[in-house]
């Protein structure tokens, strides 16, 4: 069974870099299958930005490396909410950052909103690892690949200098799950309807 | 190198499986989606003591990869379709003169300067970009492992037939990242041009029979190296002679069409027994693999012929096939080329239809789906 993942946002929020340590992660370090894509132009700040990332057991080889219905969207910012959320399992998990998304999307999945962006500053003093925070919640909300992995790709891709904060912005993701913080603030989305 | 699995791009991949082929020189002039492959080169070639050129223009670019080749060494360019187009020049000099090279074009969409974007718009141009009778050998990758390896064999084949060989990438597999498992360095075969066998005085530049490929001498080392451009005789002369005309263009053609068996190369899924058969090739293959899948679930019976060798096209195998099913679909991302070499291969024995997109955007498994209901 694969799994497609759709990481959606703007150009500079970083999820080129987490769809690739996410491949990594499970690709290398886990042994599974694993495709990363990137829809082009996005790479620039500001301009809309997709990676999507396929999942599967090592027998099973990927046929199409785009994400056709997701398991797991991730919206940073409300276009690509609006723009992705109808293609969405039914099973499937929406995660809203609510420092940009202010109007959930039409969607068969269940949303978990939270506002990132802003949490991340407050706890790291820095915006910036924002993805990475992310990049932690969506592994074990999807249960795609463990934290050994993470931190190893982490350290590999990571530019020099920056391994340290964006292994502590891993460390607050896997917090905010341990913590129940998610569900608990996810209650933000009644506000949000 | 130990097997290690690594994470890379298609644009990575080409690059890494040329390296391995034993390519030294790179010569490329900067453009979207095909700058990682210089990239990578500027960074590796000085690291294994070869040459990374960047130079002022496409033109120059293709010209100083033929020069490093007639100097004994493995050389590759990359560009896009637009820059394919300003090469056309330097890759029918190197058909002509038979000097072997790698060119990798990562197609974008388009005419003109067009866009960034993926496309499978350039296959007619990787055969007849140049003038005359173009003989080359293109391939189509459609995962990363297969842009690691088909560009050791586009090496191979390049030194092999002494002929340009274009590996013909898109913009979504350029970036598209997977696992790849690089193999040990003998687990590579590497192909060299024939070598002379006779003393400098004996070598005649383009001696060999009408099926064959001459053998090639480096400058430098003694030999009267000729490489023409012109109608040219055994020797390398300049000629105007009918009969040599003859001769050389259909040598050109023959040392290729006479090795279909070494060259040609296709991927077939559940032929045998479909109703249908979809043929699509590079990265179109894989939303065709899905919708087999799909289609399978649905009670349908839909097989896929997948050219990994697209010229010289796999004629002989393709008009079987038609003889045996009800119906074949042409999936590509342009407004239809490689369906013109399925309706001329299967001569009207079986309805042949086309499924075309030239937005930017991949073909969907659904889309392709949809079209084999159509034709039931």
């Amino acid at each position: 069974m694969t799994t497609e993942i759709r990481l959606s946002g703007s150009g500079g929020q970083g999820l080129l870099f987490i769809g690739r340590i996410l491949a990594e992660a499970a690709g290398v370090f886990e042994g599974k299958n694993a495709v990363q894509s990137t829809s082009y132009g996005g790479q620039v700040r500001g301009g809309s930005s997709r990676s999507d990332v396929l999942i599967s057991p090592a027998e099973e080889e990927i046929d199409f490396p785009e994400v056709m219905d997701a398991d797991l969207l991730l919206a940073m910012n409300q276009e690509a909410a609006d723009e992705y959320g109808g293609k969405v399992k039914q099973s499937g998990v929406v995660i809203l950052d609510t420092t940009f998304v202010k109007q959930p999307p039409k969607t068969r999945g269940r949303i978990i909103a939270y506002p990132f962006t802003l949490k991340t500053k407050e706890r790291l003093g820095s915006a910036l690892p924002t993805n990475v925070v992310v990049l932690a919640v969506i592994s074990q909300i999807g249960a795609l690949v463990g934290k050994e992995a993470l931190v190893r790709a982490i350290k590999k891709r990571s530019p020099k200098g920056k391994d340290e904060i964006n292994l502590q912005a891993l460390n607050l993701g896997f917090e905010l799950v341990k913590t129940g913080v998610l569900q608990r603030d996810g209650d933000d989305e009644r506000e949000l309807h | 190198m130990s097997r290690e699995g690594l994470l890379l791009q298609g644009n990575e991949a080409v690059s890494e499986g040329a390296i391995a082929a034993g390519v030294r020189f790179f010569a490329g002039y900067p453009i979207t989606p095909a700058t990682e492959i210089s990239e990578v080169m500027a960074r590796r070639m000085p690291e294994l003591g070869g040459t990374f050129l960047q130079m002022e223009d496409e033109i120059a670019s293709i010209s100083a990869v033929l020069g490093a080749s007639c100097g004994g060494v493995k050389a590759m360019t990359a560009s896009s379709g637009p820059g394919l187009a300003l090469k056309a020049e330097g890759i029918g000099y190197a058909v002509c003169a038979e000097i072997p090279c790698l060119i990798v074009n990562v197609q974008r969409t388009g005419p003109g300067v067009g866009s960034v974007t993926p496309s499978q718009q350039d296959v007619m141009q990787a055969k007849w970009g140049p003038n005359s009778d173009n003989m080359i050998i293109s391939l189509s990758p459609a995962s990363i492992k297969e842009c690691f390896w088909l560009a050791i064999r586009g090496v191979n084949l390049s030194e092999k037939y002494r002929v340009p060989v274009i590996l013909l990438s898109d913009s979504f597999l350029g970036h598209m990242s997977e696992k790849i498992d690089l193999p040990s360095p003998e687990e590579i075969e590497t192909m060299d041009r024939p070598r002379p066998t006779v003393a400098p005085e004996k070598y005649k530049a383009y001696d060999a029979d009408i099926n064959g490929v001459p053998p090639l001498a480096n400058f430098g080392e003694g030999y009267a190296v000729r490489l023409v451009g012109n109608m040219h005789n055994k020797a390398g002369d300049y000629s105007r002679n009918p009969r040599d005309f003859d001769f050389l263009i259909n040598r050109l053609h023959n040392k290729i069409l006479t090795n279909l068996a070494d060259i040609c190369a296709y991927e077939e899924v559940e032929i045998d027994g479909a109703d249908l058969v979809i043929v699509a090739y590079g990265i179109v293959s894989r939303a065709a693999k899905a919708a087999i899948r799909l289609a399978k679930n649905q009670g349908m019976r839909v097989g896929l012929f997948r050219p990994i060798v697209l010229w010289p096209f796999p004629t002989e195998r393709l008009a079987e096939i038609g003889k045996k099913v009800g119906g074949i679909l042409v999936a590509e991302m342009n407004m239809g080329q490689v369906i013109r070499e399925v309706e001329r291969t299967t001569r009207g024995e079986v309805p042949v239809a086309g499924l075309n997109r030239i937005d930017g955007l991949l073909i969907n498994p659904l889309d392709i789906l949809a079209k084999l209901k159509e034709m039931g």
